[in-house]
């Protein structure tokens, strides 16, 4: 994947914070200040500073990384939209998972069972139909999900 | 008398029968209320957020031809999402919808596709013989939002082809536990959200207008049609937990008047008997 990072640095003399809010229809799933964040746009990932100009923005899926001034926070989402505004950042995810929220067994499961799928499917010559697309996404969700719990215990 | 009283007897045990059922049922509602309830409560933050994003990218846009804000296309075929009950016993909530369905459909100027969701809705559409949009895409129980969402992207695609030009939904609107409307909206193309006068934002689109809209307007349709179907299923245990309520409580007042009727017959009874012997004891002595 080419990361395009298009971090816009605040100055110093308006260092603020951002607030930040991440939504999904099953609830905020995150709310609160950072210095800072990088999110995966849809051309790649951006980082956004305090002060950052009013922006909107498609999310695919990715990790997601909240900075702190102690640790950095992350989550994974599978996509939505993103607008920042007055220092105010509002994520809406499809889904979005802190990375302490993130069971890594069913994670791992989840992933094992994609890839025996779609490993069946490239043997298989024709027979059982299954829906490769599905396959495919699960399998990226679940390794996204896997990424956020690797970045989350590296930083920490 | 005595075959009176056994009418009464069987009449007790029928409304207790009623009460407890009818008293069972509106808990089970209740549990029910609540939990989507708050689901409800939970997905309203989404919406209302969405609902400013669009706001605010509507009023600095203007220039936009994106198909689902195209505007005044002469209208061939039009769909309407119906969404109704899997059962009755809830007051009127089913009735409420269907009668909008009804009206919507005979006031239509055009051919309408209905996809209906939920046992009632479907019966209703078969016994009007209307037509139906799509049959994959019709629902008995929505339960999670990703079902509400698979279900919105079957149904825009319709749209997106151009089977249907416009798409409609009518559902029930939760107020709160006492209070749910059953209400009309455009779906598709988005009408309202866009055109409130908010304050123009001079946004940088990543990675441009186009490109944006595309992303965000599938999302906010689907987003409107899973938060209107949670509503929905909102209102229907809420129609339901009323209306099983006040069925109870008929039950249990029915139930006493009855058990006071026994009683009173019982009472004569035994005073007539009483009666008949000391008479009988008269007439000897």
């Amino acid at each position: 994947m080419t990361a395009l990072f298009c971090a816009i640095w605040g100055r110093n003399w308006m260092n603020r914070e951002l607030t930040v809010e991440i939504v999904t229809q099953s609830g905020v799933q995150y709310r609160g200040t950072v210095d800072g964040l990088v999110v995966p746009g849809t051309l790649g990932y951006l980082g956004i500073r305090p002060g950052h100009a009013p922006l909107v923005t498609g999310l695919t899926i990715g990790v997601i990384t909240l900075r702190q001034p102690t640790h950095d926070l992350h989550a994974a989402i599978t996509g939505g939209v993103m607008e920042v505004l007055d220092n105010h950042v509002t994520i809406l995810a499809d889904t979005a998972e802190m990375a302490e929220d993130i069971d890594i067994k069913r994670a791992r499961s989840a992933m094992q069972r994609a890839q025996d799928r779609l490993i069946a499917n490239s043997k298989r010559t024709s027979a059982t139909y299954i829906d490769v697309d599905r396959a495919r996404a699960a399998l990226l969700r679940a390794v996204n999900r896997l990424q956020v719990v690797q970045k989350a215990d590296l930083s920490s | 008398m005595p075959k009176n009283l056994r009418v009464l007897r069987r009449k007790i045990r029928t409304t207790e029968s009623i009460h407890q059922i009818t008293r069972a049922m509106s808990m089970v509602s209740g549990v029910q209320l609540r939990r989507v309830q708050s689901r409800v409560e939970l997905s309203r933050a989404y919406f209302r957020r969405l609902t400013e994003i669009m706001s605010r990218v509507g009023a600095g846009d203007t220039t936009s031809d994106h198909p689902y804000l195209r505007r005044n296309t002469e209208e061939k075929r039009i769909g309407l999402i119906l969404v109704a009950g899997d059962r009755g016993l809830c007051g009127g909530y089913n009735a409420g919808v269907l009668r909008l369905a009804n009206q919507f459909v005979q006031d239509a100027q055009v051919p309408v596709s209905v996809v209906p969701i939920g046992v009632r809705a479907v019966d209703y559409v078969r016994r009007n013989g209307w037509t139906v949009l799509d049959k994959a895409s019709m629902l008995y129980e929505v339960e999670d939002a990703s079902q509400a969402s698979r279900i919105a992207r079957a149904i825009m695609k319709h749209f997106d082809t151009g089977t249907i030009d416009s798409l409609h939904i009518i559902y029930t609107r939760f107020v709160s536990t006492a209070r749910y409307v059953p209400t009309y909206e455009q779906l598709l193309p988005i009408v309202g959200d866009l055109e409130e006068t908010h304050q123009a934002v001079e946004y940088i689109y990543e990675p441009n207008a186009a490109e944006f809209l595309h992303d965000l307007l599938p999302l906010a349709a689907e987003a409107r049609l899973s938060y209107y179907l949670l509503q929905s299923l909102a209102s229907e245990h809420a129609a339901r937990m009323v209306a099983m309520t006040t069925s109870a409580d008929n039950a249990e007042k029915l139930g006493e008047d009855l058990v006071r009727e026994l009683n009173r017959g019982r009472q004569q009874k035994i005073t007539d008997e009483v009666l008949e012997v000391v008479s009988g004891a008269e007439a000897l002595g």
